[in-house]
């Protein structure tokens, strides 16, 4: 027990250093204030007090813009994206781009990490969470205000919380809060039962803190003219046209954000990305294809660490993928590495149906699937189809990446018989069939929102795992497992879990991982990006 | 029939056709796979969730009876809300034709501005080798795709040269102009060729004509013969390509704005369709029919009053 706290001291003084060392622009109060790793449990079962998480995510590749911002920079940030903004209700919000542009303006009371795995500050300089009192105490900067001048107080984030539970989305993340309570800078949320997946949660954009009755206005009025306390405000915006966002006068961050201005443009021909980009006309493209960012100088890519998970889901609820020697041969027949090879080299193999590098992923308790022609073959006979079968795939045919994807699988299982019909289906059809689980086989790919492997397993059961229609109720229990454990162990056991009815059951599969990549200028500082690709404006400063 | 009988005659057409195509458009959205309630609740929603959404949005309704609700609203100038952002159809289109007008007039400007003097030129010089140059040259614009040219254009000399933006509209009115060049090039080219062709054919058809052989005689001759009796003559059928190609304008514009990153109706219609926004993207095609539809009522005017056989043939 003594050798445990004595390690875990030196623990945190290393990380103390790491992160002074790491002196960037929030100086001291970035150091003291610290970061909450994914919330464990000390053996003795007491309170998990901030600690600096500097874990480094694996894979991560030395990318521009990640040098530390400088204190004064100004200018005008531009940012193109391929997706359309989805409007400012962050419940239904689907695109990752909606994410990055509602934590500006609406920023949580933590924030995710860069690295995965932990928290940084957001409203809320620090924070402790006491799963034996049920607690989260959250003590906000001094000085945190809306736009509108307006103090963010214990009421606001009380009615955020309505506003949360409402979504007919993420509603069901906040269960475990059963009251808000708080006084000038404290606000304490009560909890019904240890929660370890609610930090994580609350530091997604979909926790972003709104003004106590949408600041006196009607619901749709706000989300017309949202107010937050983020770095950022609203200028300008529309769906699928441009958003402006103009920095905050009442941010509470002295010298954040760097740039004066952020300029949002949609811009969906990939060549004209390229061009904006290289003649300086954008300073970031967001979520570059991996097809496409082979284009670009590799110096100017910033590649996330490997994260991006290309699945395969096989439809369980009729033949022929009823059959799961079926489905095995199918997963023993894939080339995972011709998958990957037409994909510039920012994939790899799958090791399994969780996205990687996120706070408590484990791998399957078995090396997960590799191309073995001859098991293929060998499952084929076993199944109720050994003289092969006819199926049909469905894909988003907007999506490069599985458009190419699905070209590999039909050669790959033409070599054991299974004829594969490809329906590319533009990206509004095609999610109505995923979900109604209406095809043989559906590829797609997908990342979390928040560092905590309970985030993909969500997800695994909100889309049926992943669009097989295999029962969820397993899956649920083992969430809510996780959500209760005591230890990362157990919930890296859980993560197992979950890994190992892939394998067994190959219903669900992993056919690929791949890093999120963004085009970053050269003259941008202070740009970091989660694993999963959403990262923060009020970071980044124009040097050049 | 008068002038005037002809013009409201015209008029009074277009209201039918207009429900018509609005009823085509309706019932092609009915029919085109993708779940509406799905976009505006978002991927995580349940079956329950999608159908409060459906019922919120009128989704659960016949056809006919959405149809009749839309026409009844779009009657009394109600476009609608935008089901992804809350927001008035006709405020989120009003911006976005502002681009596209610039788009459209510079477009409509430049393929004048090519294809008259050419078009003249090739007339005059039949079957000469300047003929077949233009003719050739016409050929060329006609088989290269517009948003190749664009492509084309941005790097051979938007990247060469800073006073074209290789992208987007710009904030101030010099951007615009700056930035509408290279955009309504690109629709030119692609258009130019038609009015070429279309405007030497006619102006040998009437250079073979009776009257002028009577002009020559009486010895008209140079430039007074091709401005006073060729030109004139041969421009109204070409008032109606003219009018033909606006349409054909306004449909590649939805390409050229994809390439150049023009925030227009046409990038605006494709990102209505993509998230399933059935009431902007029926906004955007109402628009676009009236558009159309405004610009062949202007050809037949002017055509009307040209041409004085016109009224006859009516």
């Amino acid at each position: 027990m003594r050798i445990k706290k004595i390690i875990a001291l030196f623990a945190v003084l290393a990380l103390f250093a790491s992160a002074c060392g790491d002196d960037d622009d929030a100086g001291t109060t970035e150091a003291t204030t610290a970061t909450t790793a994914a919330p464990v449990t000390t053996e003795a079962g007491g309170t998990t007090e901030a600690t600096t998480a500097t874990t480094a995510a694996p894979g991560t590749t030395a990318a521009p813009g990640t040098t530390a911002a400088p204190a004064e920079s100004g200018g005008t940030l531009r940012v193109t994206r391929f997706e359309s903004f989805d409007g400012w209700v962050m419940d239904s919000a689907a695109a990752y781009v909606s994410y990055n542009t509602h934590q500006a303006v609406m920023e949580p009371l933590i924030r995710f990490a860069a690295d995965g795995y932990g928290f940084d500050p957001g409203l809320a300089e620090t924070w402790v969470y006491d799963p034996d009192a049920l607690t989260i105490t959250f003590t906000l900067f001094e000085g945190a205000a809306f736009s509108n001048g307006d103090p963010v107080a214990a009421e606001d984030v009380a009615f955020s919380l309505d506003v949360w539970n409402a979504g007919p989305n993420f509603g069901g993340s906040w269960d475990s809060i059963v009251a808000i309570t708080g006084e000038g800078r404290e606000i304490v949320m009560e909890l019904a039962y240890p929660d370890n997946t609610i930090l994580p949660v609350l530091s997604g954009s979909i926790s972003g803190i709104m003004p106590k009755d949408f600041a006196g206005m009607t619901e749709d009025e706000f989300y017309n003219s949202p107010i937050g306390a983020g770095p950022f405000m609203v200028d300008e915006w529309s769906i699928g046209g441009r958003i402006v966002l103009k920095k905050n006068p009442n941010y509470h961050r002295e010298g954040r954000p760097y740039v004066d201005e952020v300029i949002l443009d949609v811009v969906t021909d990939q060549t004209e990305n390229q061009i904006l980009f290289e003649s300086g006309d954008t300073h970031v493209v967001e979520y570059l294809p991996a097809n496409v960012a082979g284009q670009y100088d590799p110096t100017e890519v910033y590649v996330c660490a490997i994260h991006s998970l290309e699945h395969l889901g096989m439809n369980v609820l009729r033949p022929p993928f009823d059959d799961p020697f079926l489905r095995k041969a199918v997963a023993y027949a894939v080339d995972y590495e011709a998958v990957n090879a037409g994909l510039g080299g920012y994939y790899g193999p799958p090791s399994g149906v969780l996205s990687p590098n996120i706070y408590n992923w484990a791998p399957p308790s078995e090396p997960y699937f590799r191309r073995d022609l001859d098991k293929a073959r060998e499952m084929l006979a076993q199944s109720a189809y050994p003289d092969g079968v006819q199926v049909e795939i469905n894909y988003d045919s907007g999506n490069g990446v599985d458009a190419l994807i699905a070209q590999v699988l039909q050669a790959n299982l033409a070599e054991i018989g299974v004829d594969l019909t490809l329906t590319g289906l533009e990206t509004g059809a095609f999610l109505d069939r995923a979900f109604t689980v209406d095809a043989d086989m559906t590829i797609w790919n997908y990342g979390a929102i928040s560092p905590g492997i309970h985030d993909p397993i969500i997800w695994l059961a909100a889309t049926e795992w992943l669009f097989s229609g295999w029962e969820t109720d397993t899956l649920w229990d083992l969430f809510f497992a996780y959500a209760e454990a005591a230890t990362d162990a157990e919930m890296q056991a859980i993560a197992t879990e979950v890994q190992d009815l892939s394998f067994n059951e190959a219903h669900a599969i992993g056919i690929g991982e791949g890093s999120y990549l963004h085009a970053v200028s050269q003259t941008l500082t202070g740009f970091e990006s989660a694993p999963w690709g959403l990262y923060y404006y009020d970071t980044i400063a124009i040097s050049g | 029939m008068g002038r005037f009988g002809f013009v409201a005659k015209r008029l009074l057409q277009t209201i039918p056709m207009l429900f018509g195509i609005v009823l085509v458009v309706f019932m092609v959205l009915q029919v085109t796979p993708g779940d509406p309630a799905r976009q505006v609740a978002g991927l995580r929603a349940s079956e329950a969730e999608l159908e409060e959404v459906r019922e919120k949005l009128g989704l659960n309704d016949s056809v006919v009876v959405q149809y009749g609700r839309y026409v009844k609203n779009v009657l009394q100038g109600d476009l609608g809300y935008s089901y992804k952002s809350r927001k008035p159809v006709a405020e989120i289109i009003a911006p976005r034709i502002v681009i596209t007008s610039w788009l459209l007039v510079g477009g409509v400007l430049l393929t004048l501005v090519i294809s008259i003097p050419l078009g003249v030129l090739a007339a005059l010089r039949k079957d000469r080798p300047t003929d077949h140059i233009i003719r050739g040259l016409g050929l060329v614009g006609l088989s290269m795709p517009s948003f190749w040219t664009g492509v084309i254009l941005l790097l051979l000399v938007a990247l060469r040269f800073d006073f074209f933006p290789p992208g987007g509209f710009g904030e101030s009115t010099y951007d615009h102009f700056r930035s509408i060049i290279l955009p309504s090039l690109t629709l030119a080219i692609a258009s130019a060729p038609f009015i070429i062709r279309g405007l030497r054919a006619e102006m040998i058809s009437v250079m073979e004509s009776d009257y002028i052989s009577t002009a020559r005689s009486l010895g008209v001759s140079g430039g007074r013969l091709v401005r006073r009796f060729v030109l004139r003559n041969a421009a109204g059928p070409g008032i109606t390509l003219v009018a033909l190609e606006i349409g054909y304008l306004l449909f590649g514009a939805v390409v050229i704005e994809t390439t150049f990153a023009l925030p227009g109706v046409g990038q605006g219609i494709v990102l209505a369709a993509r998230a399933r926004d059935l009431p902007t993207v029926q906004g955007y095609t109402l628009l676009f029919a009236l558009v159309v539809m405004a610009v062949y009522l202007l050809a037949d005017i002017i055509m009307a009053i040209l041409d004085p056989r016109v009224e006859i043939e009516a």
